[in-house]
C-alpha cells in the first residue's frame, strides 16, 4: 500500500511539473500582451512595466523563477486585472463561493442520486424505476449550462422564487447554482447505485439473509446498500471533474464571484498569471481528488489490491 | 401413471432410426456476432427510437439550411427578434408569432409588417433562426464526429501497439499515457484553444490532443486479453505477420469496444464544443455552432427566450439520443449479457 501511494505521488509530481511547464511556455507564445492597454504606453513606459514584472529576463530565468515560486505556493502576480496582487491571494479570496456551491451540489446530487438509485433497484421495472432512468439519462445528457439557464429562467425570472443572478452571501443565492451542479452527480450516482444494487441483490449472501428470515428493509439497508455503496467511490473522481467543469459556466450564469468566473474573465482579458495559476490550481485539485479516491477505495474495500500482488 | 401404449391408435408414431451421421449437424442457422448484436439492439426501444431521432436530426441539419429561404448569415434588421411562427401550428396558440413587447402580448409579425414566416423566429440581427440552428447542428456534429474519428484512430493504433508488443514498449507507452490522463481534460482543452486561431480545426485539435487516451486504454486491455489466446498462436504458427494478426485476428474482436467507446466520445465532444463556445472560446461570428447559438441566446434570455430554447433543445436531444444509442450498443455488443 505504502509503495503504491508513493508511486502515485511521484506520478502526481511529474504530471504537475509537466502541466506547469507546459502552461508557462504556452502563455509565453500566446498572442497579446499581459499588460493592460499596452499599445497606449510609450516604449519607455512599457520597458519600465516589463522590467518590474521581470518580463525582460531571459526565458529560462523567468521559467525557473516561476517554478521556484510554485514550489513555495507562490503563483506569481496578476499584472493587468489586479495591479500586482498575488495570484494565490486572488484565488484564495474567491474560493469560498465556489467551494460552497460545489460542495452543496455534490452532497445534494449524491444523496438524491443514491436514494433514487436505491428505490429504482428495489422496485425494479416499476414506474419509479423508469422515471429514475429517465432522470439519469437527462441528467447525464443535458449540459449544466442549459440546465442552469432553464432554472434561472423559470424559477428565477418567471416565478421569482430565487435571486436571478445576485450573490449576497446568502443561502438563497446558492440554491439554483447548487441544483444546476447537482444534476450530474445525481444522474451518475442513480445509475451506478441501481446497477450495483441489482447485482448485489442477486448474490448468494442476500439469498442466505432472506433464507434466515431477515426482513426486507434489513436486507435492503444492512446487506445490499452497504455493499453497493462502496464502488460509488470510484465515480467520485469523474463527479468532481463534472462539478468543476460545470462551475465555470454556472458561476458565469449566476454571477457568482468564484474561481470559475474569474478564470473565464481572465481568459477574456489575457491575464496570463491568473490563467496559469488557476490552471495549476484546478490540476492540483483534480489530481488530488482522484488520488484520494483511489487510496480510499483500497482501504475501504479490502478485496481490491492496488499494488498488483505485492503488498 | 400407468402406461397404456397399446391404447394409442396405430400409426400415431413412427419409429425413427438413430443416425450417428446426423449428430454433428447444426440444426439452427448460424448467427454471426453482428447479426446477433443487431437482433439484441432491435429489442431496445430507447436505442431504436434514438437512432431514428438522430437520423432525423442529421437529415434536418443537412436539409434545413437548404430548404430555408433565408441564408444563416444574412441580416434583416427590420425583422429582428421575431418569435417563432409556423403556419397551421399557429392556430393552436403556439408558434404563432406572439411575443411580449413592453409587458403586453402582441403579434410582432403584424406590428412589424412582416409577411414571411420565420419557423424558429429570428435573432437580434434579424437572422433566420431556422437555418442558423440547422447550420449550427451541422457544425457541432461535424466537430464531434471528426474529433471522435481522430480519437479512435490514434487510440486504436497506440493501444494496439502497446498491448500487442508488450514488455518495454508497453511500459514506456503506458507511462506516457498515465501522465497524459493525469492532466485534466478541461485544462488541456482550454489552454490549446487559447494558443490556436479560434475555429473548427482548433476545437477539433484541442479535443483530441489528450482525448485519445481513453480509447487507447480500452483497446490495450482487449488486445492483452486476446493476444494470448490460441487462435493468435495458431495464426503465428502458420506464419502470419504481426500486422496481419493485429488487423485480421485481433481487431474484429476489439471492434465492439471500439464502437461503444466512440459512441460515448461523440456526446462528450459535442458537450465540450458547446461548453467552450459558452465561455467564449468557441467559433467566432458569423460562424455558428449549437454552442455559440446558445451563448448568443443566453444574453437575451429575459426578452427572447426562443433564441436560447431552440438550440438548447436540439443540443439536448442529440445528447440524449447518443447516450441512449451508446447504452443500447453496449448492451448489444457486450457478450457477457448474451441471452
Amino acid at each position: 500500500m505504502a509503495r503504491y501511494i508513493g508511486k502515485r505521488i511521484i506520478y502526481m509530481v511529474i504530471t504537475l511539473a509537466l502541466i506547469a511547464t507546459f502552461t508557462f511556455f504556452l502563455m509565453k507564445i500566446l498572442p497579446g500582451s499581459p499588460i493592460a492597454s499596452a499599445d497606449k504606453l510609450s516604449p519607455e513606459q512599457r520597458a519600465v512595466v516589463e522590467a518590474r514584472y521581470g518580463l525582460n529576463d531571459p526565458l529560462p530565468v523567468q521559467y525557473f523563477n516561476y517554478m521556484f515560486g510554485l514550489v513555495q505556493g507562490d503563483l506569481g502576480v496578476s499584472i493587468n486585472q489586479f495591479k500586482g496582487a498575488n495570484v494565490t491571494d486572488v484565488i484564495l479570496s474567491r474560493m469560498g463561493p465556489s467551494a460552497q456551491i460545489g460542495f452543496q451540489g455534490m452532497v445534494l446530487g449524491t444523496v438524491l442520486g443514491i436514494l433514487l438509485g436505491m428505490i429504482a433497484a428495489l422496485r425494479q421495472n416499476s414506474w419509479v424505476d423508469y422515471s429514475s432512468t429517465v432522470v439519469a439519462i437527462i441528467g447525464i445528457s443535458i449540459p449544466s449550462f442549459v440546465f442552469a439557464s432553464m432554472l434561472q429562467y423559470f424559477l428565477g425570472l418567471k416565478l421569482g422564487w430565487f435571486p436571478v443572478a445576485l450573490w449576497k452571501d446568502g443561502f438563497m443565492s446558492s440554491v439554483l447554482p447548487s441544483i444546476a451542479l447537482a444534476m450530474f452527480p445525481l444522474a451518475t450516482a442513480a445509475r451506478f447505485i441501481r446497477t450495483e444494487m441489482i447485482e448485489v441483490l442477486g448474490s448468494d449472501y442476500i439469498t442466505l439473509a432472506k433464507a434466515k428470515g431477515a426482513s426486507g428493509s434489513e436486507i435492503a439497508f444492512k446487506h445490499a446498500f452497504r455493499n453497493a455503496l462502496i464502488p460509488l467511490i470510484t465515480v467520485l473522481g469523474p463527479m468532481a471533474v463534472g462539478i468543476l467543469t460545470g462551475s465555470l459556466v454556472v458561476e458565469q450564469i449566476f454571477a457568482i464571484p468564484g474561481i470559475g468566473e474569474q478564470f473565464v474573465k481572465s481568459i477574456m482579458v489575457n491575464d496570463f498569471s491568473i490563467i496559469m495559476g488557476t490552471t495549476i490550481f484546478f490540476s492540483v485539485f483534480l489530481i488530488l481528488v482522484i488520488l484520494i479516491v483511489d487510496i480510499m477505495y483500497g482501504i475501504i474495500d479490502p478485496r481490491i489490491r492496488l499494488s498488483g500482488g505485492k503488498s | 401413471m400407468t402406461q397404456n401404449y397399446d391404447k394409442l391408435p396405430q400409426g400415431s408414431f413412427d419409429r425413427i432410426e438413430r443416425d450417428t451421421q446426423q449428430a454433428e449437424r447444426i440444426s439452427k442457422p448460424s448467427v454471426s456476432f453482428w447479426q446477433d448484436a443487431w437482433r439484441r439492439l432491435k429489442k431496445n426501444k430507447g436505442a431504436i427510437f434514438s437512432l431514428i431521432l438522430f437520423g432525423l436530426i442529421v437529415f434536418m441539419a443537412l436539409l434545413g439550411p437548404v430548404i430555408s429561404p433565408y441564408s444563416p448569415n444574412s441580416q434583416t434588421i427590420t425583422h429582428a427578434n421575431l418569435p417563432p411562427k409556423i403556419p397551421v401550428i399557429e392556430n393552436l396558440g403556439i408558434f404563432d408569432g406572439v411575443g411580449t413587447l413592453g409587458g403586453k402580448e402582441v403579434d410582432l409579425y403584424e406590428m412589424k409588417n412582416v409577411e414571411q414566416n420565420y419557423w424558429f423566429g429570428t435573432d437580434g440581427l434579424g437572422r433566420d433562426m431556422f437555418s442558423r440552428v440547422w447550420k449550427g447542428t451541422q457544425v457541432s456534429l461535424f466537430i464531434a464526429f471528426a474529433a471522435a474519428a481522430i480519437d479512435m484512430l490514434i487510440g486504436v493504433i497506440y493501444g494496439g501497439i502497446s498491448g500487442y508488443f508488450g514488455g518495454r514498449v508497453d511500459d514506456i507507452m503506458q507511462r506516457i499515457v498515465e501522465i497524459l490522463t493525469g492532466i485534466p481534460n478541461l485544462v488541456v482543452v482550454i489552454l490549446f484553444i487559447m494558443i490556436m486561431d479560434p475555429g473548427i480545426l482548433a476545437i477539433i485539435i484541442a479535443l483530441t490532443i489528450t482525448g485519445w487516451t481513453g480509447m487507447s486504454r480500452v483497446v490495450r486491455g482487449q488486445v492483452l486479453k486476446y493476444k494470448t489466446q490460441e487462435f493468435v498462436l495458431a495464426a503465428r504458427t502458420l506464419g502470419a505477420t504481426d500486422g496481419r494478426i493485429i488487423w485480421k485476428h485481433l481487431m474484429p474482436n476489439v471492434l465492439g469496444v471500439i464502437i461503444i467507446n466512440t459512441m460515448f466520445t461523440i456526446p462528450g465532444a459535442i458537450f465540450f464544443e458547446a461548453f467552450l463556445s459558452f465561455i467564449g472560446l468557441g467559433l467566432q461570428a458569423p460562424d455558428a455552432s449549437l454552442g455559440t447559438l446558445i451563448n448568443d441566446g443566453y444574453k437575451l434570455i429575459q426578452y427572447q427566450p426562443h433564441i436560447l430554447a431552440i438550440p438548447a433543445f436540439v443540443l439536448s436531444l442529440i445528447m440524449i439520443a447518443f447516450n441512449l444509442i451508446g447504452d443500447g450498443l453496449r448492451d448489444a455488443l457486450d457478450p457477457k449479457m448474451k441471452d
